[in-house]
Parts: structure tokens; C-alpha cells; sequence
């Protein structure tokens, strides 16, 4: 018995692992959320760690929990609050989180930094769905696949002006779909095996396609001041883009030897 | 009494078939678990030259730098100061690692049950400088990753077994 409970475990844990890897490109708040810090690091959009000013904020499956790191060397523990199921990544933006769950995607406020408040849930079909947000939307990947449920593969942005009705402004459909990043009129979807692509989203009932790297392999992204960072199973990747005439050019590599 | 002769026959037949049965091998996989006590995994951190990319997981881009997760084993270390030149200069030993997030001179790392801290002020000797114990017990435990006598799940040991199934119902032989 106890055998066949480890081979469900693996199962669980490989959904984990692959929403690790279905890892974070989102930008970090440095650069967008009000009254952080320039000092603080930026993630990925599977990140399941950020933080805003004094606060590092974690997930799990089902928990997110606050730190007040005021005093860096000694991270105090504050509060649990429970999530839901399926809680996969957070994007911090503008004094509030958007937590990437199977089911949806759910926003907390920060007004107390202890003790984020729910505000709101978009809720999706079944999926791994890492989430960035700029301005008035939202982008969500939906990936689906054994280790997601569920079946699609799409780009939704999300309404979210109103941020206790969220509201479904446009689905793209995509093919593999897994980390995102967004900057000004770029938007970089890692489609995992299937490469990397990088629209234009100056119009969003008609974002473009660019570029579409599809010789590599990328799962998440971090685009910083111009240098668009790539992680995939086959390199650390990094390209220099421009948004405003929209161009995409490869620097330089590290190579992964994946096992 | 031939007639009688001829049905006990017939049904012979039928109760044999009846007893048709197969014997066949069976192959199969276990994965049983492996466990590391806590206090093991926290004295295995370590800081190192740097090593292969081979897993890569969560990212943190800070002034110049890039740590890159090596998922359940560690944090890369890149120098990217140069992004036409990016140098991996460094790992740190963290088992059960796979998030991460940093802030000024701090790098805030998960090992499975614990949540620790790095000081990143001099990136050549990365140092861990504190330690909240158990932070993720209740995910561990509620994964059943993780026994209080036994420790955490570190991986699981892949056995093929083979069994030899004898006196099998043919009909359900490879089910």
C-alpha cells in the first residue's frame, strides 16, 4: 500500500515540480509596484517568493504567508492564509498580489501587508496558469496537459480596472504556453519545448506576433530594461529587445546540460 | 447407456475449459521513498565554485547578478554585470530548494521545511546567516513528504520488479 502511495506522491509531486518549471516571467514589482524598493530582486512569473517593501510573501499549494523583513537578518513570521487549492504562483503589482491557482486567478490586497485581503477570483478551466500584470490587465497563461488537467493552451488578458470584477477581454490561443513577461508593448510567452515568442500588445484586440524563437527551449522569462532573460531546459538565454520598434536580437548563452 | 456416456464426455470438456488457466510474468516499478533527517540537509549548506546547470528552476535578477535555482539541490550563482558575457560563478548547496526571492544585500531561499537567509552582500563568499525552522512543515506534511522520526522525502530509490504469476484467469492475465 504504502508503495503505491509513493507513486502517487510522484505523480502530485512531478505537477509541483512542473509548476516550478512551469517556473515565473513575470516582472518583477521593482520596476511597477508602487513603494518598493530598487534594491529588491526581480522573479520570474513562476515565482512562488516576492517581496514588496518590507514584506517577503510565500506560496504553497494551498497557503500564502507574510514575513516582516524590516529587519533583513530576521525574517518574523506574521500570518497563514489559505488559499484554495492548486496555488501556483504571485505576481506582486500596484499594492496588491495576483496569485496564478489551477483554478483561476485570484487578487489580495495589501492594505494590510500582514494579512493580505481577498478581493476577487477570475476563475478558468484547469490549468498551470502563471500570471503578469501591467496597467489595467492581467496575462494569464493556461497550459493544460497530464500534469496541468485540463486541455487548453491560450494567452487570456484579463479586464481587471475594476479589480473586484475581473473581467475576460481577449483569449489567443497558444501552444505549450508556460512563463510570461511584460514590458510596455512586449509581451514574451516561453512555450516550452516549442520556443519562445515575443508579440506586440500596442493593440490588445489584435496583439501581434513578432518573433518567434522556436529553435530553443524556454519556460520562463525575465524582461529587464531591455535584456530579456530566458530560462529553459537547454540555456540560459538573453536577447535585446525594443518595444517601440519592436526588434528582438540574441546576445548571449549558457548552456544547460539537462539530465 | 452409451448415450449416458456421450454427456458425461461432453461435459469433461466443459469443466476443463472452465479450469483453462495461464501463468505468466509480470513486471512492474516501486519507487520507495528516501528520507534525509532535517538536521542532516541543514549542515550540508554549503558555498561553492560553480557546476553545471543541469535542472533549472526559479530565477532572481539583482544588480547584476542572476540566481537561478537548481531545483532541490541549490542556487546558481550568475554574474551577468556583462549580459554579452554571463559567468556562473558560484553554487550554493541548499537541499529542497526551489524558490527564492532577494532584497538589497539578502537572498530569502527555501529548504524543504525551512525558510533561510543568505547574506549576497560579498558574492564571492555567499553566507547563510539565519534560519526559520519548519516554516513549511504543513506542506510537507500535508504532501506526506515529510515524518517526523523518518525526516523528508528526498528522492525515491526506482526498483523493477518481476513477479511470476501462476494459475492466472486467462482472461484477466494482462490486466
Amino acid at each position: 500500500m504504502r508503495k503505491y502511495i509513493s507513486i502517487l506522491l510522484i505523480v502530485l509531486v512531478s505537477c509541483e515540480s512542473s509548476s516550478d518549471l512551469g517556473l515565473s516571467g513575470i516582472r518583477g514589482e521593482t520596476s511597477f509596484s508602487a513603494g518598493s524598493d530598487s534594491n529588491t530582486g526581480i522573479g520570474g512569473s513562476m515565482a512562488r517568493f516576492t517581496i514588496v517593501d518590507d514584506y517577503l510573501y510565500t506560496i504553497d499549494s494551498w497557503t500564502l504567508k507574510s514575513y516582516d523583513i524590516t529587519d533583513q537578518l530576521n525574517p518574523v513570521y506574521k500570518e497563514d492564509v489559505n488559499l484554495g487549492w492548486g496555488i501556483e504562483t504571485i505576481f506582486p503589482y500596484n499594492g496588491n498580489l495576483f496569485i496564478g491557482a489551477q483554478s483561476g486567478m485570484h487578487i489580495y490586497n495589501l492594505d494590510n501587508k500582514e494579512s493580505p485581503e481577498w478581493v476577487s477570483t477570475y476563475e478558468h478551466m484547469t490549468s498551470c496558469d502563471p500570471v503578469v500584470v501591467q496597467g489595467d490587465y492581467a496575462f494569464v497563461t493556461l497550459r493544460g496537459g497530464t500534469e496541468c488537467q485540463g486541455f487548453n493552451n491560450q494567452l487570456d488578458i484579463i479586464d481587471i480596472s475594476d479589480l473586484v470584477r475581473p473581467e475576460l477581454f481577449k483569449t489567443y490561443s497558444m501552444i505549450n504556453p508556460h512563463g510570461l513577461g511584460v514590458d510596455d508593448n512586449c509581451l514574451f510567452i516561453t512555450e516550452g519545448e516549442y520556443g519562445l515568442k515575443m508579440f506586440d500588445i500596442s493593440n490588445l484586440e489584435n496583439i501581434e506576433l513578432i518573433k518567434h524563437f522556436e529553435d530553443i527551449s524556454s519556460i520562463d522569462v525575465i524582461p529587464f530594461n531591455d535584456i530579456l532573460m530566458v530560462i529553459g531546459s537547454d540555456g540560459f538565454h538573453q536577447y535585446n529587445y525594443d518595444c517601440e520598434i519592436g526588434e528582438i536580437e540574441y546576445i548571449s548563452t549558457i548552456p544547460i546540460n539537462s539530465l | 447407456m452409451k448415450n449416458t456416456n456421450y454427456i458425461f464426455f461432453f461435459f469433461s470438456i466443459l469443466l476443463f475449459s472452465c479450469q483453462d488457466t495461464c501463468d505468466y510474468y509480470r513486471s512492474y516499478t516501486v519507487y520507495d521513498p528516501i528520507y534525509a533527517s532535517m538536521e542532516s540537509i541543514r549542515d550540508s549548506v554549503s558555498f561553492t565554485s560553480s557546476r553545471e546547470i543541469n535542472n533549472p528552476g526559479k530565477l532572481n535578477y539583482n544588480g547584476g547578478y542572476l540566481f537561478i535555482s537548481e531545483t532541490k539541490k541549490g542556487i546558481h550563482i550568475i554574474d551577468n554585470r556583462n549580459v554579452t558575457n554571463p559567468i556562473n560563478i558560484g553554487f550554493i548547496t541548499l537541499p529542497g530548494n526551489y524558490d527564492l526571492a532577494t532584497k538589497g544585500d539578502y537572498l530569502y531561499a527555501d529548504s524543504y521545511l525551512d525558510l533561510v537567509v543568505f547574506d549576497i552582500s560579498d558574492i564571492n563568499s555567499i553566507t547563510e546567516v539565519n534560519r526559520l525552522k519548519n516554516n513549511f512543515d504543513n506542506y510537507y506534511l500535508g504532501q506526506g513528504l515529510y515524518d517526523e522520526d523518518q525526516g523528508v522525502i528526498v528522492g525515491y530509490k526506482e526498483e523493477l520488479k518481476e513477479e511470476y504469476i501462476e494459475n492466472h484467469d486467462c482472461g484477466l492475465a494482462y490486466d
